[in-house]
């Protein structure tokens, strides 16, 4: 029987141990290492985030789920990867540390393939001052976990009540949402926090107490990170940049936008833009999403030198089959992404979801003349990492069967997405944003124009994006929960 | 009471935006129930193409 051991519970993580189970069964030991008991659906941390969702309602535990579809749980933090093993190991291992009961102990685990899906670590450290508004900074809040979305929730609560003890000429209370660094990627998910603040101040009836203002380090509004996408809207081929714009003004949303967040006082965010010139935006209320990095893992080789550097980008993310040259945003070519999502290094091990090194940005990176990178890190959405994690998954149970198959291909440059982003929560009177975008990483040979499909790339707001958006919160829970035919919901 | 005129082209102010009757569609029951059975649809189209 072969050992497959995956770091990471998150999208990814799950999804690849499930089907690695479901296809593999008695021929795999199926190990998932994570620190967290329980599993999170993250694209609803933005609900939880305006109280209008719990953390029960987004999370569950782990180990009933695991144990009944028997997957070995292991509730420790990966620390170390040893590829080849080590003096006292003949076979490649993970050194982690519990985090479970009895928490602090330090677990070595066996693997014949490992299977990396350790997602982001919020790199609040990036920007003085920035912070989750509990035990990180306490100037900001943020909306990456259920704990941070519960804790924004409180502090919100606290603002709308402000605001209904004021009078008509009192100064207006500032809310700041947006981006907490020049190279933050996930701006879809402050953008759907910004749209559905203002929908809750709305159903308060407090609104008009409120300056909402919109903050990031993208190129222009509607960028996500994504370089733009033009989108089939409304009988027309509309940037996402008038997309977002047009949302903003009809729901009188301000927006900063090239502009690199570099430290946080309380009541008070300071910024760089792309003209060099230096700001602050003053708030009552900021929820910013911090920068990511990749989780802190080392690797060391056989003789237990430190080979880190090899298996790991700058950045923490670990390589895997992309073209990691150095190239002039001209060179980029969609060909560059990785495919397989394997380390070049060790054939055995692979990199899903936000943990693979991206081989460079989608949107062009620009720089402000003090020489500040100001730009959107590509976008590491939840669809393409459970796409790529089934990839991964039948490659896997393709070498444990012993089938000589190539590896199966998932490349980002190739693959269509859908975002459902909310933009107020309410069976009749809510609303969302569907964006689908074909492919992620735009194909400039194919597709000369834009670098996406015209036809399969489109926008549209409302009610039925809504349900979509709540029809998906269950369907997804459903599936990582492995019931009855799990595996007919689409990734 | 003096008017304010804007100053010069302020692209803010002619960002498009969507009439009453767009507005009132988004949240029109029976409108959304069809668009809900299209975006099903395209999505598994745009989805379903990268699966390919
Ligand atoms: C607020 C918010 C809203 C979002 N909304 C959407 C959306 O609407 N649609 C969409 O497509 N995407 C959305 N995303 C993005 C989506 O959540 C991510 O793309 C997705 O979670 C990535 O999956 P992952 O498995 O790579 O990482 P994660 O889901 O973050 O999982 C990482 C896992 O690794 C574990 N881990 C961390 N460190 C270690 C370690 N050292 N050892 C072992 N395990 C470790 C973590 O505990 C976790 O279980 C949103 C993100 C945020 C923050």
């Amino acid at each position: 029987m072969k050992r497959v051991l995956i770091l990471g519970a998150g999208v990814s993580g799950h999804t690849a141990a499930s089907y690695i189970k479901k296809w593999a069964g008695r021929k795999a030991e199926v190990i998932v290492m994570t620190p967290n008991s329980k599993w999170n659906w993250i694209p609803s941390n933005i609900w939880v985030g305006v109280d209008m969702m719990t953390t029960d309602d987004v999370t569950f535990d782990l180990a009933p789920v695991y144990e009944k579809a028997g997957i070995t749980f292991v509730q420790a933090l990966a620390q170390e990867v040893f590829p080849e093993g080590s003096a006292d190991h003949e076979k490649p291992f993970v050194r982690g540390m519990r985090t479970g009961d009895p928490t602090g102990e330090m677990v070595e685990v066996e693997y014949d393939y490992l299977i990396n899906a350790t997602g982001p670590k919020l790199n609040f450290g990036a920007t003085e001052g920035l912070g989750n508004g509990s035990e990180l900074g306490s100037h900001t809040v943020s909306v990456c976990t259920a704990a941070h979305a519960e804790h924004a929730a409180k502090e919100l609560k606290t603002q709308i009540e402000k605001a209904k003890q004021m009078n008509a000429a009192d100064e207006k209370l500032r809310v700041l949402i947006g981006t907490g660094n020049a190279t933050c990627t996930c701006q879809g998910a402050a953008w759907e926090y910004i749209n559905n603040v203002d929908f809750v101040l709305r159903e308060a009836g407090v609104r008009d107490r409120f300056d909402l203002t919109w903050i990031s380090n993208e190129q222009v509004l509607g960028d996500f990170g994504m370089g733009t996408v033009a989108l089939k809207s409304s009988g027309h081929y509309v940037s996402s940049k008038t997309f977002a714009e047009s949302l903003f003004v009809e729901k009188d949303i301000n927006w900063i936008t090239q502009a690199g967040v570099n430290k946080i006082e309380e009541g008070v965010a300071h910024y760089e833009t792309l003209a060099g010139e230096f700001g602050q935006e003053k708030f009552d209320f900021a929820m910013l999403i911090p920068p990511f990095s990749g989780v802190p893992l080392k690797a060391y080789d056989k003789s237990g030198a430190d080979i880190s550097d090899d298996i790991f980008a700058k950045n923490g993310f670990m390589k895997v089959d992309a073209d990691y040259t150095q190239k002039s945003y001209e060179e980029w070519s969609s060909d560059d992404w990785p495919k397989t999502y394997q380390s070049p290094k060790y054939d055995n091990m692979w990199a899903i979801g936000i943990a693979f090194a991206p081989p460079h940005f989608i949107s062009k990176p620009m720089h402000s003349p003090n020489g500040t990178l100001i730009a959107p890190a590509p976008p590491r959405t939840g669809q393409p990492s459970g796409t790529m994690a089934h990839a991964v998954a039948k490659t896997v149970v393709d070498r444990i069967k012993g089938r000589k198959s190539p590896a199966h291909e998932a490349p980002m440059s190739r693959m269509g997405a859908a975002c459902v982003a909310s933009t107020g929560k309410s069976l009749l009177k809510g609303s969302a944003a569907t964006i689908c975008v074909y492919p992620v990483v735009p194909d400039f040979k194919e597709y000369p124009q834009t670098g996406r499909d015209e036809n399969l790339t489109f926008g549209e707001i409302g009610l039925a994006g809504h349900w979509l958006k709540h029809l998906l919160h269950y369907l997804f829970i459903y599936k990582a929960k492995m019931k009855a035919f799990w595996s007919f919901i689409p990734d | 009471m003096s008017q304010q005129k804007p100053t010069g082209f302020d692209e803010r102010n002619f960002v498009p935006r969507p009439t009453r009757f767009t507005v009132f569609l988004r949240n029109f029951l029976p409108f959304q129930i069809v668009r809900f059975l299209i975006l099903n649809i395209k999505i598994l189209r745009t989805v379903g193409v990268g699966k390919k």
